[in-house]
């Protein structure tokens, strides 16, 4: 039996054209998933288009609340994903995230049955960089790698609740409330979930050096990018659609 | 695809009634920059402190980081100053000069503040300039009519003209048009026909007031302190205020 994985996006008003993109390059390249869950805040609502979903009986559409600093905002969504989804295992993608080759989900992001966490050794952030600090900052410790690698980032479904109790014990506060009291640069969601999954659960998952992964067939662009609109018009050219 | 959809893609639309800093110093900067900075200096920065105004924001960030002093840019405002009897009192929709036809943008920023005050006022309304027809028109086309508050400056006479916001949003076609398609302009013929006209009216009417020129505004700012002019027990019962012209005279 397999395990199945539901893809996570969370977005917003500001990259709706790249999320087309993104849902795009999952139509075209990606197999081995049940469905794609979208989530975007509530006051987004108004500016989404239902033909911005080029797989609709695929694809759910879920609005979360609005947060004052949605930067921050996204992320708590995403420590939250497993409300959103009752998938096994939850494979996270931004709407900046591109699949430019075939990928198919369970054969490179799981091992038997487990999700892989692909970390850098050799990582160009150092240790006290905001978004590897913040580890260290909830779980007490740091980890001895950065776990930002290229995306999908994938973790089991039970991780989630594990993280945000751990922050209940350790400070006596929501994961949310947590995350909401820090500035913008001093916050990654997938750093505070894999080092949950090192810290807690390491067995329960593989883990890889992806310092050198050339052929990789998923890449993140900037959405904030000044040249956003140039790039999204060259990835919609390679996807064989109109520029967006 | 209009001009300005593109680039209203990437706005937020937020009502606020406490701005942040960050957002007192980018409506400072908006001001001085489309050449009004005495509307912050002298009106929005003292009122900020003690009145009850609304903001309706169309803001866009800096890139990295989001946040702090700097990161925000106003790209247009809605501002409602609530008064006695919780009456609205509008300044028409300010917007930065490169937004001048943005029809779609200050039609979001309208629909966005007048569904705020739907829940916090009884009225919303402009101070028109006394016989000033096209404006006066203008506004009675989309339900507004002239109410009984009026004010005076050195020059002119003006009077309110108001709907209840949820009459405003019906009769502007805001209440059934979704932000998107505003911001897009996905609409039809007379509704943007008649959203440009509102738009385009108040904003001609307020324009000398911005620039300094009170003695030729055909319209004012509803930014007038009016509970900083009242006695302190309020107006008495029977005080038939000023009276302008024959009119207007109230009967003793």
């Amino acid at each position: 039996m397999t395990t199945v994985i539901d893809i996570y996006i969370r977005t917003y008003f500001r990259d709706l054209r790249w999320l087309h993109l993104s849902l795009l390059s999952i139509a075209k390249f990606v197999e081995g998933y049940r469905r794609i869950v979208v989530v975007l805040p509530r006051s987004s609502a108004e500016r989404f288009r239902s033909e911005q979903i080029p797989d609709p009986a695929r694809t759910t559409v879920v609005y979360c609340d609005d947060y004052a600093d949605d930067y921050i905002g996204q992320q708590v969504s995403k420590l939250h994903a497993d409300l959103h989804t009752d998938a096994a295992l939850i494979t996270h993608l931004d709407s900046d995230c591109v699949f430019e080759a075939p990928c198919n989900l369970p054969a490179q992001l799981t091992q038997d049955g487990c999700p892989i966490i692909r970390v850098l050794s050799q990582s160009r952030r150092r240790a006290s960089d905001g978004w590897r600090h913040c580890v260290t900052d909830l779980h007490g410790r740091p980890l001895p790698f950065d776990a930002l690698a290229a995306p999908p980032w994938t973790y089991s479904r039970s991780l989630y609740a594990s993280l945000r109790e751990t922050c209940q014990q350790r400070h006596h506060m929501t994961l949310e409330a947590w995350c909401l009291a820090r500035r913008c640069d001093t916050v990654s969601e997938f750093s505070l979930l894999a080092a949950q999954a090192w810290f807690h659960h390491r067995d329960q998952y593989h883990w890889i050096a992806a310092d050198a992964h050339p052929n990789w067939p998923c890449r993140q662009y900037w959405s904030r990018s000044p040249r956003a609109a140039h790039l999204r018009s060259a990835l919609a050219q390679q996807l064989g659609q109109q520029s967006p | 695809m209009t001009h300005h959809a593109t680039d209203n893609e990437t706005i937020r639309l937020t009502v606020t009634s406490e701005p942040s800093r960050e957002i007192k110093t980018a409506l400072a900067t908006f001001c001085r920059r489309n050449n009004y900075p005495q509307l912050f200096t002298e009106l929005l920065e003292p009122l900020l402190e003690h009145a009850n105004l609304v903001l309706a924001l169309a803001t866009t960030e800096r890139p990295w980081p989001p946040s702090g002093i700097g990161s925000q840019t106003i790209e247009a405002v809605g501002i409602a100053m609530i008064g006695t009897e919780d009456r609205a009192h509008l300044t028409p929709v300010l917007t930065d000069r490169k937004h001048a036809t943005n029809i779609g943008l200050v039609s979001a920023v309208t629909k966005q503040l007048l569904e705020a005050l739907s829940e916090r006022s009884t009225s919303a309304g402009y101070l028109v300039r006394a016989s000033d027809r096209a404006v006066e028109r203008a506004l009675e086309q989309v339900g507004f009519n002239r109410a009984d508050l009026q004010s005076a400056t050195d020059y002119a006479e003006y009077f309110e003209y108001s709907a209840t916001p949820e009459q405003a949003l019906q009769t502007l076609g805001l209440d059934r048009a979704r932000v998107g398609d505003l911001l897009t302009l996905t609409l039809d013929g007379d509704q943007l026909d008649r959203l440009s006209t509102y738009h385009f009216t108040l904003a001609a009417g307020v324009s000398a007031f911005l620039s300094d020129h009170l003695r030729y505004a055909a319209l004012l700012p509803g930014l007038i302190d009016l509970i900083a002019s009242l006695p302190p027990a309020g107006v008495p019962p029977g005080t038939p205020g000023p009276s302008f012209g024959p009119q207007t005279d109230i009967e003793q």
